[in-house]
């Protein structure tokens, strides 16, 4: 394996951006096991960290925020081992002193919307929620976008500056973020699953040390600390 | 003796240049060939957004471009001819923007003229608002891209002789007369390559003009956008950033090409 080359055991992780905080938390609890492993983050969009893994680049572990692109990869044989490790809700960020609590009230004061570009993932989400959405409600909401960002942190930003009123994001990015709150989305709307994989590269044998950590992810231990991040955990099921 | 010296020096020069040449020339090989075997640029030619985008790029650039010569020319001259200590702060400040990360600049265009700015906020109560129009695409090219132009200009002005104008209006010329026909061509080199240069720049803007003018096709989306949105698209993802990256190469050179040759004969020389 590539990634064993540069002596010791180390694991480079590839991950979406909306575990940044919680991923380097879980590793730090697995080293308290493992202190001889050392790991290096990398956090991006997944449909970037997919390319960037195609072209070669030397992963051990991907994470994303969505299943396609980690079913991709298993495909082109790059990777394995794919499993959830866990979920969140599409949901509307608003800053804590907003007036509104429900998006009926938000989209009767046209406010300015902050969307995911369509052909990224949490644009894709949006667009499939504001369809669930009576038209009364989603028509001013469509008027008020006022950008189609690359990527969901960017979407937040535009709340916490207070450019934008509201912003269509994960659950999850709140957690991380003071003065923002979330206004619910109608109940049916598919959850977001974020999916481990393995990498390989092509290569027979896996690196072992990551195989490890990829287990890990699904212990409780890991489980608990995603779920205080705001995540929905296997776990939560059977709690 | 000196003839094979000198001969010797130049292949000593030719393999680091070579070298160097191939470090710029390889990559965009590999976008074209990467373009032409992964990507499908005839798609790319035949979408909307990306001649709407490469439209936007292209006419905010400009207009960049414009605004930093009509007010960069004015304060470089008055840097470059002034012995003020204020003015050396404000040469050393011009560089600044260049070291910025663009991101960054956004955030500081934003706490001015964002809609919680200093100046953006009550201009905001008065329906006035600028992030999210395409004004503040040219607000964030011309924060990060004008130094550029200043600078250059700045360096031309400084080298050349006052002297030289002096004698000019001590011949009666006016000072106009004296700039357009003393100052202008001996500076020329310096305004058209630091032109280029912002011009450039501007094309090139990313971070800054997210963060400032957001994402909005047809408003605020510019190519560099259109890319960095296609990158992390499903299911494109590089291939399409590719596509339209060599198309976004493809329309730069071109356009920097006439601009080069516009600026070397349309010269106060003539």
């Amino acid at each position: 394996m590539a990634a064993g080359c540069d002596g010791g055991d180390s694991v480079q992780v590839f991950a979406a951006s909306s575990v940044t905080d919680v991923l380097p938390a879980i590793a730090e609890r697995y080293r308290e096991q493992h202190p001889d492993v050392d790991f290096e983050f990398s956090f991006s969009g997944s449909q970037t960290l997919a390319s960037q893994i195609e072209e070669g680049a030397p992963a051990d572990v991907y994470i994303s925020a969505n299943g396609v692109q980690a079913q991709r990869l298993v495909s082109a044989g790059l990777a394995a081992q794919s499993m959830v490790i866990g979920e969140n809700v599409l949901v509307v960020a608003v800053r804590d002193d907003a007036p509104w609590r429900t998006v009926e009230e938000l989209a009767a004061s046209r406010p300015r919307v902050a969307v995911g570009a369509a052909d990224v993932p949490v644009g894709a989400l949006t667009e499939t929620a504001l369809g669930l959405l009576a038209p009364a409600v989603a028509g001013p909401l469509r008027q008020g976008i006022v950008t189609h960002d690359p990527n969901v942190r960017v979407v937040l930003s535009r709340v916490e500056l207070g450019e934008a009123d509201a912003a269509f994001v994960y659950s999850t990015d709140l957690a991380a973020s003071r003065d923002v709150r979330a206004i619910a989305l109608p109940p049916q709307l598919p959850r977001n699953q974020y999916v481990a994989a393995l990498v390989t590269n092509g290569n027979d044998s896996p690196n072992a040390v990551a195989a490890g950590f990829v287990a890990f992810l699904r212990s409780e231990q890991a489980e608990r600390i995603l779920s205080a991040a705001g995540f929905l955990v296997a776990g939560d099921a059977a709690r | 003796m000196m003839g094979a010296i000198r001969t010797g020096m130049r292949r000593l020069w030719v393999v680091p240049s070579v070298a160097f040449a191939l470090f710029f020339i390889l990559p965009l090989a590999g976008l074209l060939l990467r373009a032409l075997t992964d990507g499908d640029v005839g798609a790319e030619l035949g979408s909307r957004t990306m001649w709407i985008a490469l439209r936007l790029s292209v006419f905010t650039a400009t207009l960049t471009l414009a605004l930093a010569v009509a007010l960069g020319t004015p304060l470089a001259y008055m840097l470059a001819r002034s012995r003020s200590r204020l003015a050396r702060v404000a040469i050393a400040l011009l560089d600044l923007p260049l070291v910025l990360p663009p991101a960054v600049a956004g955030i500081a265009l934003l706490t001015v003229f964002g809609r919680r700015g200093y100046l953006g906020e009550p201009l905001d109560g008065l329906g006035l608002s600028l992030s999210f129009t395409t004004a503040a695409v040219v607000m964030a090219q011309l924060f990060v891209a004008a130094p550029y132009y200043v600078r250059s200009a700045y360096a031309g002005l400084a080298a050349t002789d006052p002297g030289f104008e002096g004698v000019a209006y001590t011949l009666g010329l006016s000072r106009w007369r004296t700039f357009r026909s003393v100052t202008l061509p001996l500076v020329w080199p310096a305004l058209a390559g630091g032109a280029v240069l912002c011009w450039a720049r501007a094309l090139g803007e990313l971070g800054a003009t997210l963060l400032f003018a957001g994402s909005f096709p047809g408003r605020t989306q510019t190519m560099p956008l259109a890319i960095i949105e296609e990158l992390g698209s499903v299911p494109a993802g590089l291939a399409g950033a590719v596509s339209i990256s060599v198309v976004l190469v493809a329309v730069a050179l071109v356009l920097m090409l006439a601009l080069h040759r516009f600026t070397a004969t349309a010269g106060p020389y003539r």
